[in-house]
């Protein structure tokens, strides 16, 4: 299978001054980016994820788990350029034979919904109070309008049977009743729904899922999955899913990519990562799970700010040897998996 | 429904207060309600006082005052003007179209170019334009709206000749009326813009960094359709109270401005009311105003209702 999208070496850090943000971003229009590492460490600099590499095949789904804030969201801000203008991004993010990286804000808000969607973590914030689920619905069918030519009257009644059979491919069997709700009207699950719909009606070649599973019940979940497994089968969309919910990445995902402080320590196919995981990190998050006993990891994630010399996993890690807090691991890959570990072969 | 019926309560409620406060305000001035009519400069003899205080049914009770009152409200009689030699509604009726016509107009120009402005200051506040444009409005709505017309009247009528010192017309006709309202229109306009314009401009600084801003990016709009599809209908909520409010606002702030253009309006009308104790048309000015306060807030709340679908229920 084709690769989608394929990230390489990806550093995504924010900076703490604001004086010193200008400069940044002058340096960065001229491609001057050197002395970098000596900047970060003056200025307060939050490197939120450094040195990632993942691609995603076409109709694969990659899970990328980890704990809050180790910079799973960032990843998927980056990838759809939506930082805000203090962060700094480099690396390359090649989609489709295109570094988005170095696309014009245009040619990128082009890609935005058709090609590329994503669906937010809050979906009742990331819906416009004030506009109708109809109308929100049908937004990106008008800015992307592909068909030109056509009377205004057909482009519309086209638009809401689009729309329709959206809101019915999400589990609304009264499409055109929900269309003249507001989001303030409907609960929470409803409104992941619509987001859903929203995100998805163009078809997307790939679609973001940022934590599609936070703040749901238990039943909405699994009606959640049924919802992707039905939109995998419908389309050709390959799924980005990002998620501190194992089970649901299991249930769900081909591979899954293992996050921790900014950086990846482990992929692997979903079914090899569940039966042997193999870095420590990987083995802690899956015996903190309840079916395996609940057992947490001792300490804290250490500050993004400040992340520890050598394996930035070492504090909290039994079984470190003394290289561990020297050396910082490399991701080996071996048979399809990759590990960031001294430890593992 | 019910909500719709607790509001027609409140309003009609702040009807009758305003109504009983404008009935018991002038009595409770001290001095005999009769002289103060007639004015300090004509001497009248005891005779013909008590005479005029029967007419006015000031010896009967207060409660019987109270219905009279209300009654005479009902037929739109407002009293008589001992000065004017007229009836008050009359006179108001006169005088309000030219007050409505010039606060009307100043405030529509204002909040547009004060919302306008400050969408964009709001949007892109970093530039030197804008930055310019928000020190600019600060100065404006710092500065006394009669100041300014002060200012205007020195600069553009009196050195430069422009525009015409005062009044509304030579001939009434439209451009006459126009060429006499710019100078006035342009102060109160340039007023109530500057206040829209700080409003708006911190609104959509707050709204712009909303979730469904970003996501309205992600849907793949560019740059200030952004502002102009998504923000700016969330940002401009507060510019329909702010509307609601400037209604009095400006109505106070006008009697300056009319005062300093010599404009017949409300204005003057209220100041030479004031200057010659004439009770009978303040007491009526005041109730006229209060109405149209409260109807502009009567109507913000109705726009609220159809702007905003938070405020209202699902059928």
């Amino acid at each position: 299978m084709n690769i989608l999208l394929e990230i390489k070496d990806l550093n995504v850090s924010f900076q703490g001054n604001e004086t010193e943000n200008k400069n940044e971003n002058k340096s960065e229009n001229k491609k001057e980016i050197k002395n970098e590492t000596k900047k970060e460490n003056e200025t307060g600099t939050v490197t939120a994820v450094s040195c990632l590499s993942i691609s995603i095949r076409e109709k694969e789904t990659l899970a990328l788990v980890g704990e809050t804030g180790c910079g799973k969201s960032v990843v998927a801000h980056a990838i759809m350029r939506l930082l805000p203008p203090e962060s700094r991004v480099r690396g390359t993010i090649e989609f489709g034979g295109k570094n988005l990286l170095g696309l014009r804000e245009k040619e990128m808000a082009k890609l935005r919904g058709k090609e590329i969607s994503i669906i937010f973590q809050n979906p009742s914030l990331a819906l416009n109070p004030v506009y109708s689920i109809g109308n929100q619905l049908a937004e990106p069918l008008r800015i992307h309008g592909q068909e030109k030519g056509k009377g205004k009257e057909k482009k519309k009644t086209e638009a809401l049977s689009k729309v329709a059979g959206a809101l019915k491919r999400v589990g609304f069997s009264n499409p055109h009743e929900y269309m003249g709700y507001y989001p303030s009207w409907c609960s929470g699950g409803m409104n992941q729904r619509f987001l859903i719909a929203a995100s998805t009606i163009l078809d997307p070649v790939l679609l973001i899922a940022d934590e599609p599973s936070k703040g749901l019940d238990r039943d909405r979940v699994s009606e959640l999955e049924n919802e992707f497994k039905g939109l995998k089968e419908k389309s050709e969309t390959a799924l980005l899913l990002i998620s501190h919910d194992l089970g649901f990445v299991r249930r769900l995902a081909d591979r899954v990519a293992v996050m921790y402080a900014g950086e990846i320590v482990e992929i692997a196919d979903t079914s090899s990562l569940f039966e042997s995981p193999r870095h420590p990190y990987t083995r802690g998050l899956l015996n903190s799970l309840p079916e395996r006993g609940f057992v947490p990891i001792p300490g804290l994630s250490p500050p993004l700010s400040s992340p520890p010399a050598g394996c930035r996993f070492h504090p909290r890690c039994n079984v470190k040897e003394k290289r561990c807090m020297q050396e910082h691991p490399k991701l080996k890959e071996s048979n399809g998996r990759a590990v960031r570990c001294f430890l593992c072969p | 429904m019910r909500e719709g019926l607790k509001k027609v309560v409140r309003y009609a409620a702040s009807f009758f207060l305003i109504v009983t406060l404008n009935f018991a305000l002038p009595r409770l001035m001290p001095g005999d309600p009769v002289k103060n009519l007639i004015g300090e400069d004509v001497y009248v003899s005891e005779g013909v006082m008590e005479e005029l205080r029967a007419g006015m049914g000031l010896d009967r009770p207060l409660y019987e005052q109270f219905t009279a009152y209300i009654g005479d409200l009902l037929r739109l009689d407002l009293g008589y003007s001992y000065h004017l030699h007229s009836p008050v509604a009359d006179i108001l009726r006169d005088r309000i179209g030219w007050t409505l016509l010039f606060v009307g107009v100043s405030v529509l120009l204002g909040t547009a170019l004060g919302t306008l402005l400050g969408a964009y200051a709001g949007w892109k506040p970093e530039t030197k334009a804008n930055r310019l444009a928000c020190c600019g409005f600060i100065t404006l709505s710092c500065t006394p709206p009669y100041f300014l017309a002060l200012l205007c009247l020195e600069i553009f009528a009196f050195k430069l000749g422009l525009f015409p010192f005062k009044g509304f017309y030579d001939v009434p006709t439209p451009g006459s009326i126009a060429h006499h309202m710019f100078l006035p229109v342009t102060v109160m306009a340039l007023f109530s813009a500057s206040r829209n314009f700080l409003i708006m401009r911190g609104s959509v600084i707050q709204e712009k960094g909303q979730l469904y801003a970003l996501y309205a990016r992600a849907k793949g709009l560019y740059d200030t359709s952004i502002l102009f599809r998504h923000v700016i209908k969330n940002a401009s909520l507060p510019i329909i109270t702010l509307l609601a409010l400037d209604f009095g606002f400006l109505f106070s702030g006008a009697l300056f401005t009319e005062i300093v253009f010599s404009l017949n309006g409300m204005g003057t009308l209220i100041y030479d009311a004031i200057i010659g104790k004439d009770y009978p048309v303040l007491q009526g000015s005041f109730l006229v105003i209060a109405l149209a306060v409260l109807l502009a807030n009567m109507l913000a709340d109705l726009l609220y209702e159809v702007a905003d679908p938070r405020v209202r229920r699902p059928a």
